[in-house]
């Protein structure tokens, strides 16, 4: 229940920041504190009533969704004893990486770690990821922090470049990777970017609250 | 021969815990009648039922419910896995085997049928009369809703005349509905809200819907109705529940009276139940196939098959599926599923020459065909929109996804129908169902009118984008394997739903309909399945 007290908080915090159209960076702000929260407040036990958002783009959906990410078999970086395989890259600068191709900081290391593990673990791409991290000068005193500075850099000008980069967007957007057999599967739902992009409304199977689509967002963030 | 288990006996022994059956076992435990329910899926635990959800790849309407080697069932992306297609259509509707049957995956919406559908043959010369009228139905109809939870305008006139007001208040229009219905106003269609089985208030210990949007294929917080409810119920009023327990024969003594249900169990077992009544409420699918697996050298046809009409006029509602872009923002993705329809279309003379159709106002943005915010993610991906313009596109797009689904009445063709696949087998070895279909052509010219009426609409809405589906979608309606009327020579049950040629066997649910309308079924089998559990109470007491 401690918890719970701590999340209402983060979600009123939410609420009177984003009263207003919402800008860019309060929409990181609110990605920012809806990853922090740990508890899933978004749904009522079967039987009890709904305890509801007052608005629906607060959607304090739980850090992890899925229980336990169906991790390749390899495991995390740190759970190996060997060396890693040639041409990957640590955690910590994947989730750098990925922060500047998707624009969103704080990005989750739980699910982070499963798409890094499944691209390492690919051999579809002609290039690895520690060459696209040399190559977006992330290594670099003065590392790139928007997607324009890796375009300037040419990262999507050459085909191999582009291409994982694109893939490396393309999973946090989806919340889907491909397993060590091929397949593919679903790392988070509820925190994929592409739902927790959309200013007008919450995830799927997340609660807004009763009624609450009788109107017209007062948020929505679209281009004027 | 399996051995007689105390505890399989009963006074009724239901086969199916779907929401006839549930409903039945629920009036009669409750009336003092010793009932047991044989189910041949396993229950559902609705948290592990949400995570199969999340963690599908493909969110179609059984991702929640995997399939279950002694109990398996059709999906909606592998037609041919269970089910056996003859063809020359694919029969395209699914359905679940669970505690709670497909009320799991339906979408909850509780339309009455009007009363000109039981007698289009009369009135239009197509299909066949019911043997029963609207009025004769009215007060069940009234009952299902209290006891399902349905949420309506009792204002709106829907054409189906009401003698009790809706038992919860009206859930209000999404946005979306409210602009389309002000668009359409002008062309003369009126956007009405849907009655639904979904709380708008708290309701029999369930709370309000709060907008999770996933009524198909699973209500998080219970908001939506489903027979798990009544499963609940009837348990706690002493009926007892086994799950797991696949009938797959009926026997029938000397007299011409159901003496016995036969079941497998998982691992292949054979066990019996008995009793002095038996109900037979396994969807339109499993019920003809159990019956025509019951064939012996006295009844050849198999059970309750006299008429030769088991498994014949396999019905669903086709549906025309079309899609757009709004020129505006309508904001979907944020309420039940379908909220709102456009019901002028159900009834009319044109009834004589092609199907009638209801259109169904989707609020789902592009899910149902296929583009929902993490595919249309992928979409502007590969257009080369990143950073904060693929934010901004994503949001610009998905808030203009709308979509609607025009239901097709479909019309009783003796040749659409469902048989055992002999030699098709599932892992215990029961038959899997082999289908005969075809859309035939009243179905055909519905969906052609659909596609007209949907450009209409298109074109007073304002669109930029506009896409009717090429292909018919399943409605996941089951209708008409076991058809209702009062000659025994053509049909399967009497106006009670009592068996012609077995006294103390009923069948239930969306099987008994003679046609199909264009109401969404389950109000009407919950309706029938009621007032059948009246008129097995008294064959009990008169026995």
């Amino acid at each position: 229940m401690a918890d719970e007290r701590v999340n209402d908080r983060q979600v009123t915090e939410e609420r009177q920041e984003e009263a207003t159209p919402v800008s860019r960076r309060a929409f990181l702000r609110g990605l920012a504190a809806s990853a922090a929260a740990t508890v899933a407040t978004a749904c009522a036990p079967q039987g009890e009533p709904a305890r509801p958002l007052a608005a629906p783009y607060n959607t304090a959906t739980p850090a992890r969704v899925l229980a336990s990410p169906q991790a390749p078999a390899t495991g995390t970086p740190e759970a190996d004893s060997g060396p890693p395989p040639a041409g990957s890259i640590p955690l910590e600068q994947f989730l750098m990486l990925s922060t500047v191709l998707t624009g969103i900081p704080n990005l989750d290391p739980v699910v982070g770690n499963v798409y890094l593990q499944s691209l390492q673990a690919s051999d579809e791409f002609d290039v690895t990821l520690a060459d696209l991290f040399q190559q977006a000068g992330l290594s670099s005193e003065a590392p790139p922090a928007t997607i324009a500075a890796l375009e300037e850099r040419g990262i999507f000008a050459g085909e191999a470049t582009k291409t994982l980069a694109d893939k490396i967007i393309e999973v946090w957007y989806t919340g889907v990777y491909t397993t060590a057999e091929g397949e593919p599967a679903v790392a988070t739902f509820v925190d994929a970017l592409a739902w927790k992009a959309l200013h007008f409304t919450k995830p799927n199977s997340i609660c807004g609250s009763p009624g609450f689509w009788e109107k017209r967002p007062e948020v929505y963030g679209l281009r004027s | 021969m399996a051995q007689e288990n105390a505890d399989y006996t009963a006074d009724v022994v239901i086969v199916g815990a779907g929401v006839a059956g549930l409903l039945v076992a629920w009036k009669l435990a409750a009336a003092g009648v010793d009932v047991l329910v044989l189910e041949s899926g396993p229950r559902v635990n609705r948290a592990e039922a949400l995570q199969n959800y999340r963690s599908a790849v493909a969110k179609i309407p059984s991702s929640p419910y995997p399939s279950v080697p002694y109990a398996p069932r059709p999906s909606v992306i592998a037609l041919e896995d269970y089910y056996v297609q003859v063809g020359p259509d694919l029969f395209k509707s699914n359905y679940e085997r669970r505690v709670g049957g497909t009320t799991w995956h339906w979408l909850g919406t509780t339309l009455r049928h009007l009363p000109n559908d039981f007698h289009i043959n009369t009135l239009y010369g197509a299909g066949v009369d019911w043997p029963i009228s609207y009025d004769e139905l009215e007060p069940w109809y009234g009952e299902a809703e209290k006891a399902m939870g349905v949420a309506g305008d009792s204002g709106e006139d829907l054409g189906s005349p009401r003698s009790t007001p809706f038992p919860l208040p009206p859930l209000p229009l999404t946005y979306l509905d409210k602009v389309l219905k002000s668009a359409l106003e002008p062309i003369g269609m009126r956007v009405k809200l849907t009655p639904q089985a979904r709380n708008s208030v708290t309701y029999d210990g369930r709370p309000p819907c709060c907008g999770n949007a996933t009524c198909v294929p699973i209500c998080p917080v219970a908001a939506k109705y489903d027979a798990s409810v009544h499963a609940r119920k009837a348990e706690a009023l002493g009926a007892r529940i086994v799950d797991k327990a696949v009938v797959h024969f009926v026997e029938v003594d000397t007299q011409g009276r159901v003496s016995g249900v036969r079941f497998k169990r998982p691992d292949g077992s054979e066990e019996r139940a008995t009793g002095r009544i038996f109900v037979i409420a396994a969807n339109a699918i499993e019920t003809p196939k159990i019956l025509l697996m019951s064939r012996t050298d006295a009844l050849p046809n198999g059970v309750a098959n006299s008429s030769d009409a088991v498994g014949r006029y396999l019905m669903d509602h086709p549906i025309q599926l079309s899609w757009a872009l709004s020129n505006e923002p309508l904001f979907p993705y944020r309420s039940p599923l379908e909220n709102a329809g456009i019901e002028q279309f159900r009834d009319g003379d044109f009834r004589g020459e092609r199907s009638a159709l209801r259109i169904a106002v989707g609020e789902d943005g592009w899910s149902f065909p296929g583009t929902p915010p993490t595919v249309l993610a992928t979409e502007v991906l590969g257009e080369g929109i990143r950073g904060e313009a693929l934010v901004d596109e994503l949001n610009d797009r998905a808030s203009r996804q709308f979509r609607f689904a025009a239901l097709i009445e479909q019309m009783p063709l003796a040749e659409n129908r469902v048989t055992p696949a002999w030699d098709q087998v599932d892992a215990i070895g029961i038959p899997r169902p082999q289908i005969d279909y075809r859309l035939g052509e009243f179905t055909e010219r519905g969906l052609a009118e659909a596609r007209r009426l949907l450009d209409r609409i298109f074109d007073a809405v304002g669109v930029s984008f506009r896409k009717h589906g090429e292909e018919f979608f399943g409605a996941g309606h089951l209708i008409g394997t076991y058809r209702m009327g009062d000659d025994p020579a053509s049909s399967v049950v009497d106006p009670q739903q009592r068996s012609h040629d077995h006294p103390n066997l009923f069948l239930l649910g969306a099987g008994v309909f003679p046609t199909s309308g264009t109401a969404n079924p389950t109000l009407t089998l919950a309706a029938l399945a009621l007032w059948a559990a009246e008129t097995i109470r008294r064959d009990l007491q008169a026995m």
